[in-house]
């Protein structure tokens, strides 16, 4: 399937822009992905130095044992790495000149899509926080509406001020646009 | 006394790749439903797979000179008794 079918993306309709979470916001997901994956050769390296004569005189099963648990832990760490990053992929703000859908990925099995009219747009802020936020330009959105979703907030999107700007642009020719067809 | 075949292991191990399996499609079916399988998400599903397959490839490669008919005892009486008796011993 499309994204345009995905989101009924009407004839006169274009998309703009499609806006994701800053990569950097991934990194702590990372560094725990590189601890975990790390974490079998370290446990085994320290019982080999501190209990060098315990692990000799195990069972003979027990290594068996250890490599199924070990795959096990592998194949769930990966899963997890491959799954959160399909968690972040997944949570779209996609812009286009009539409105703007808000796709938010919950886990596995939940997805919340919310849209809002450019003309329904009453105003909104851009705020870039934190020292993270400052050196590699992300921020959140707040977008207060008319509609019945009173406020959307967008955290960490990579330059809000330029989205910001974008999405008033857009909403002021959305308003010219509408104020022709209403005259004509 | 309760003792399994040493196979039984493996069974366990197929049932946590099959779920592995389950998450998997259903992640997949995410992608494509949402029309978002472009070449980073093709990417990270290359990663992911390739991943997998290396560390199944791996288990059965260390696992070749298991001898599966083996026994193992899950379960044991005179573990509790033993244990029961190093606690209580009057010296």
């Amino acid at each position: 399937m499309r994204l345009s079918t995905f989101i009924h993306q009407k004839s006169s309709e274009r998309i703009v822009r499609k806006v994701r979470r800053h990569p950097v916001t991934l990194v702590p997901a990372l560094v725990v992905f590189v601890l975990l994956f790390a974490m079998p050769p370290t446990v085994r390296l320290l019982l080999l130095t501190l209990f060098p004569t315990t692990l000799q005189s195990l069972p003979p099963l027990f290594p068996s044992l250890i490599i199924i648990a070990t795959s096990v832990y592998y194949l769930s760490v990966l899963l997890f790495g491959y799954s959160y990053f399909l968690d972040f992929y997944l949570d779209l703000l996609i812009i286009t000149n009539h409105r703007i859908i808000d796709i938010n990925q919950l886990g596995l099995m939940a997805r919340r899509i919310a849209e809002v009219d450019l003309s329904a747009i009453q105003d909104m802020t851009s705020e870039i926080k934190g020292a993270c936020g400052s050196l590699f330009n992300y921020g959140t959105l707040s977008v207060q509406t008319a509609g019945a979703v009173e406020q959307f907030i967008f955290h960490h999107i990579p330059h809000p001020e330029t989205v910001r700007q974008e999405i008033l642009d857009l909403a002021e020719e959305n308003r010219k646009y509408h104020n022709e067809m209403s005259k004509s | 006394m309760l003792i399994l075949p040493l196979s039984t292991l493996l069974f366990i191990y197929a049932f946590f790749a099959l779920l592995d399996v389950g998450f998997f499609i259903m992640n997949i079916s995410n992608l494509i439903r949402t029309g978002t399988f472009t070449l980073p998400s093709f990417f990270a599903t290359f990663l992911f797979l390739s991943g997998s397959v290396l560390i199944v490839w791996a288990t059965w490669y260390f696992l070749q000179e298991t001898d599966w008919q083996q026994t193992i005892t899950v379960w044991n009486n005179l573990w509790i008794n033993q244990l029961l008796g190093t606690i209580f011993t009057v010296n």
